[in-house]
Formats: structure tokens, C-alpha cells, sequence
């Protein structure tokens, strides 16, 4: 193994990450070259300097507990959810066989499209009720003699 | 055959954490929690490193314990929950930096806010010049040297070929260098400097 690889293993001899026989070659090449040997000695300076550092920065950080009912209800509310649309198509469905086919429908729709009828039978009742103090009329005068 | 003692024990660990992750697919709340609760510290860790900012860590936990339990059917392999679940975290701690850079471009705001406590001068340089490696180089140093990831672990929670993340590894550590190197902080020898890593 030559300097060059010797110095790009450093990093993986150094965090355990080589395979045994790797990890031997590494170590022969280190006993017999001064040169790598500073390099290695520096890189595991750096390395473990760089992990206290990282590590003392999070000491006492504990994270504040999860919020489970957040995590558990935003499933149960999406499957909810997924069901709304076909629910609102049901609904309009049923609303529209609903107007078609009952007799209350037919009715209102008779309603809607004679509206004189209903007009004419607002006028004679506000007549009776105006007939105290206005003279009669001819048709209540009729209606008088009628219910008498 | 005979095996010795650690590793006995090593099998037994991850076992339960894949009867757990089996047990979470199935639907159960409660072995969800359990799993969540052993990855959560480390979650929280990285986070706070990468994010610089510990109520924004805490968003992204919260976030992230959300997302895993929505897709948990998703991950295949029960024994890569953990690199699993930091995806998802790195992801969305990418997605907060994406966010606040369009937000500081508005407003300039100091996002350092990890409290630097009586640490050594090194430690905070450290610090300082991690908080200035852009969010790829940031990423593999704290998976790296924080959680104690492979490169092959790393590679697979950024989803990213080993030999990405060797180069990346490399680069984040020359750039460290020379930060503390200008801070003063750090020396290199003339022998690293004749060979590049
Ligand atoms: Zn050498």
C-alpha cells in the first residue's frame, strides 16, 4: 500500500469503518513510514477534537416530548378526510333523487310556476281582514250573505 | 457454534427493534413510541447541529415522528429503521434551511442560537465553522462524527453513492481546517499538506 492510499484510509482506520484486512495493510504501511504516521497522528488529533467539540455543544439538550396526540390524530383525520368527497357526492345524490321523485317536490314546483294563485289568495285575505273599517264590496257582501 | 457474549447481545438489540418496527407496521401505537423514543435523542442531536437552533430542531422531531408514523409501512427493512428516520429528518431540516433563506433574504436574522456554553476556545470555533459549511458538507460532518454513522450509512440515508460521501467527507474536513486555521485555532503540518486526502 502506498503513502497516497494510506492517507485517503486514515479517516475510515481511524472510525473503525475498514474490513480486517484493509485495516492490517494500514497498519503495516504506519509502522514502517514516518512521514504517514504524523499525518495519522494529526488526522486523529483533529478527529477526536472536532467529536468532543460536536459532543460538548450538545450536552443537556433534551428535546421536549413529542406531541403524540398531534402525531397520531393527524392520520386518523386524513383518513377522515379522504372520505368527505364521497361522502358530499352521496349526499347531493340522494338530495337530487330526493326532489325528483316526492310529492312535496311536484307540489313546490307547481307552486313556483303558478305564482297569480298564490298572489290572489293574499289580496282576499287582507280584503276580509281591511272590512271592519272599509265599505263592503260586492264579494264580501256576497261572502256575508253566504255564511249567514 | 459458539459466539461470545457481545455479540449475542448485539442480535438480541436489534431484534427487539425489529419486532418493534413489525409490530408498528401492524398498526400498533404503543411499539411505534417505543421506537421512536430510541432514535429520538439522536434525531434531536443532529438536528440541533444542523439547524442551529433548538426550537426549530424541536419542529422538525415533531415533524419527523409524524412523517415516520404516516409512512412506516413504507420502510422495508425493519433493521434500518434509524437510518430510515434520519432521512426523513435530514430532508426536512433541508426544507427548514431552503425556508429561512428566503425568509432572510427579507429579514437578516441571526440564526445562531445554540447555546455555546463554557466550552473551550476550540470547541466554539468548531461550532462557528460547522454553522458556516453549507448544508450537504454540514450534513455528512454531523452524521459522521455526532451520530458515529459509516460512510455506507451515510451514503444511505442521503441516498447518495459511498463514494459521494467519501468526497464530501474530505471536503467538509478541508474546509473545517482552513476555518480554524484562520481562527487560529488550528495547525497543519506540512505532511498533510503534500498529499491531498
Ligand atoms: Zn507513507
Amino acid at each position: 500500500m502506498n503513502c497516497k492510499k494510506v492517507r485517503q484510509l486514515v479517516e475510515s482506520y481511524l472510525l473503525g469503518d475498514l474490513g480486517t484486512l484493509t485495516r492490517e495493510k494500514v497498519e503495516d504501511h504506519l509502522k514502517n513510514c514516518p512521514e504517514c504516521r504524523k499525518v495519522y497522528s494529526q488526522e486523529e488529533t483533529f478527529l477526536s477534537l472536532l467529536k468532543k467539540s460536536l459532543n460538548a455543544n450538545q450536552q443537556a439538550n433534551w428535546p421536549l416530548p413529542i406531541n403524540w396526540g398531534l402525531v397520531f390524530s393527524s392520520k386518523e383525520s386524513k383518513r377522515y378526510m379522504r372520505l368527505v368527497p364521497s361522502f358530499a357526492l352521496i349526499l347531493i345524490l340522494l338530495v337530487g333523487i330526493f326532489l325528483l321523485l316526492s310529492p312535496i317536490s311536484a307540489g313546490l314546483i307547481n307552486k313556483i310556476n303558478s305564482p297569480t294563485e298564490e298572489g290572489s289568495a293574499v289580496t282576499i285575505v287582507s280584503r276580509d281582514a281591511g272590512y271592519p273599517h272599509n265599505p263592503p264590496s260586492e264579494e264580501g257582501l256576497n261572502y256575508r250573505i253566504g255564511f249567514y | 457454534m459458539k459466539k461470545n457474549n457481545l455479540f449475542i447481545k448485539g442480535e438480541k438489540q436489534s431484534e427487539d427493534l425489529s419486532q418493534l418496527v413489525l409490530a408498528a407496521q401492524a398498526g400498533s401505537k404503543e411499539a411505534f413510541v417505543r421506537l421512536f423514543e430510541k432514535v429520538k435523542d439522536s434525531l434531536y442531536r443532529t438536528a440541533c447541529v444542523i439547524l442551529e437552533n433548538e426550537s426549530d430542531a424541536y419542529d422538525a422531531l415533531q415533524d419527523v415522528a409524524l412523517k415516520a408514523y404516516k409512512n412506516i409501512k413504507q420502510l422495508r427493512e425493519p433493521l434500518f429503521f434509524k437510518t430510515w428516520v434520519t432521512r426523513i429528518l435530514i430532508n426536512k431540516c433541508c426544507a427548514i434551511l431552503k425556508e429561512r433563506k428566503k425568509v432572510s433574504l427579507l429579514a437578516d436574522m441571526s440564526v445562531l442560537q445554540v447555546n455555546l456554553r463554557e466550552n473551550s476556545p476550540f470547541s466554539v470555533g468548531v461550532m462557528e465553522a460547522v454553522n458556516r459549511l453549507s448544508f450537504p458538507y454540514r450534513a455528512v460532518i454531523v452524521l459522521r462524527y455526532l451520530e458515529g454513522y459509516s460512510q455506507k450509512e451515510i451514503a444511505r440515508i442521503l441516498k447518495c453513492p459511498v463514494g459521494t460521501v467519501k468526497s464530501r467527507l474530505n471536503a467538509a474536513l478541508k474546509k473545517l481546517k482552513a476555518d480554524l486555521e484562520v481562527q487560529g485555532l488550528w495547525h497543519p503540518s506540512k505532511e498533510e499538506e503534500a498529499y491531498e486526502l
